[in-house]
């Protein structure tokens, strides 16, 4: 550091000071890059929304694969992130649920599809954390069609209305049980 | 230093992950399957280069007091870009890479290379120096999550190698797994290394 001094010192003798006093020149640089995130943003955000939404209708119609349509239901719960109504045309079928349930790794969001029986007609899971190999069992259709056509509370391994989890992952199938329930119940109070 | 000498000293010689042990943290995480390596290994070395790029442009311009605001600034520009444009037109692969995307900013070889090579190199130099130690990162990612998806799915580039007989080594995605093999592939560039330079 005192080399460096030195030779600043020697610097500013011989009459060579900064011609920009930094701060304006670091100001200039975020303006520019702020500036360059503002217009790629921009130019992207409607695609980026796009796939989103596509990944969710998707998602919607893997489990009530009739319907085409799905309408958003003023929901003011705290069980389901959103519900919505699933229609083929203007024929109302049934109400789809985006759940959000703690798993054993973080959180798994997932879409319950629920008819107008209350019962379930399909699960999909759409983001987890749970252990590859292990608990990502849950994510597939052996699984998830156990819960076709349950209603009401299910269980996981004991009681009368239940399902049978993953051989070494109960907790994770418990988690997407929990999610299904909260999925049933949000559809049930919409009365 | 010639073209030649930078490109073994990107990949070979200072490779950023076997030599200079930077970038463990996106190395170990996103090794689990040869697809991703690849899309980590591009984004990380589409960035390396236009941050070194930039760096070293802007070494005249820049004070010394400034400089790693400044190279701060512009590699988490960079990086949000790039993590926007790969959400818009690769949803999938970002998908998969998820929050070390993002990550890539702090990931400590861009600061290296900024900080130890470029601001000191013409804009050439410095552009093939971020190419090479991009390409060595990502030969090393590719090495590790190839045996990885081997051993611990059964699938190479997702497609399945023994059949659905295979009972896979699931340790092999895990943590775990991933310094296994990232401390066989050292040990093998070490012992190479010394039976070259004795």
């Amino acid at each position: 550091m005192r080399l460096r001094g030195k030779r600043e010192a020697a610097a500013t003798a011989l009459n060579k000071q900064p011609a920009v006093h930094p701060v304006f020149i670091l100001i200039a640089i975020i303006a520019v890059t702020v500036i360059l995130l503002g217009l790629v943003n921009h130019f992207t955000a409607a695609r980026i929304e796009g796939i989103r939404e596509e990944r969710a209708y998707r998602s919607m119609l893997a489990v009530l694969p009739a319907a085409d349509i799905f309408t958003p239901v003023p929901y003011t719960g705290n069980k389901v992130e959103a519900l919505y109504g699933a229609y083929s045309g203007t024929e109302l079928l049934g109400h789809v649920a985006a759940v959000t349930a703690q798993g054993f790794g973080g959180e798994i969001s997932m879409t319950v599809g629920v008819d107008l029986d209350g019962k379930v007609t399909g699960v999909d899971i759409v983001s987890h954390s749970e252990t590859p190999g292990v608990g990502s069992a849950v994510t597939e259709q052996d699984f998830l069609s156990r819960f076709v056509g349950k209603s009401g509370t299910v269980t996981v391994n004991a009681g009368g209305n239940r399902i049978d989890a993953v051989t070494g992952a109960t907790l994770s199938s418990k988690a997407v049980a929990a999610g299904v329930n909260a999925a049933l119940s949000a559809v049930a109070s919409l009365g | 230093m010639k073209p030649l000498g930078i490109l073994k000293n990107g990949l070979i010689t200072q490779n950023p992950v076997l030599m200079q042990l930077l970038g463990l943290c996106p190395a170990l995480a996103v090794s689990t399957s040869l697809k991703n390596a690849v899309g980590m290994g591009i984004a990380v070395t589409a960035v390396l280069v236009l941050s070194n790029l930039l760096a070293s442009l802007l070494q005249k311009p820049v004070p010394d007091k400034i400089r790693s605001l400044v190279h701060i600034t512009v590699t988490a520009g960079l990086v949000t870009i790039a993590d926007l444009l790969m959400r818009a037109y690769f949803p999938d692969l970002s998908a998969s890479l998820g929050i070390y995307v993002p990550l890539i900013a702090v990931n400590c070889i861009l600061f290296a290379r900024a900080g130890a090579f470029a601001s000191g190199t013409p804009p050439l130099a410095s552009v093939l120096n971020g190419l090479f130690m991009g390409l060595g990162f990502t030969g090393i990612l590719c090495a590790v999550s190839a045996v990885r998806e081997i051993l611990g799915n059964g699938t190479i580039w997702g497609v399945s190698l023994f059949g659905g007989g295979y009972p896979p080594a699931l340790i092999m995605l895990m943590p775990a797994g991933g310094f296994l093999t990232l401390g066989f592939l050292m040990a093998a560039a070490q012992y190479a290394g010394r039976r070259n330079h004795p």
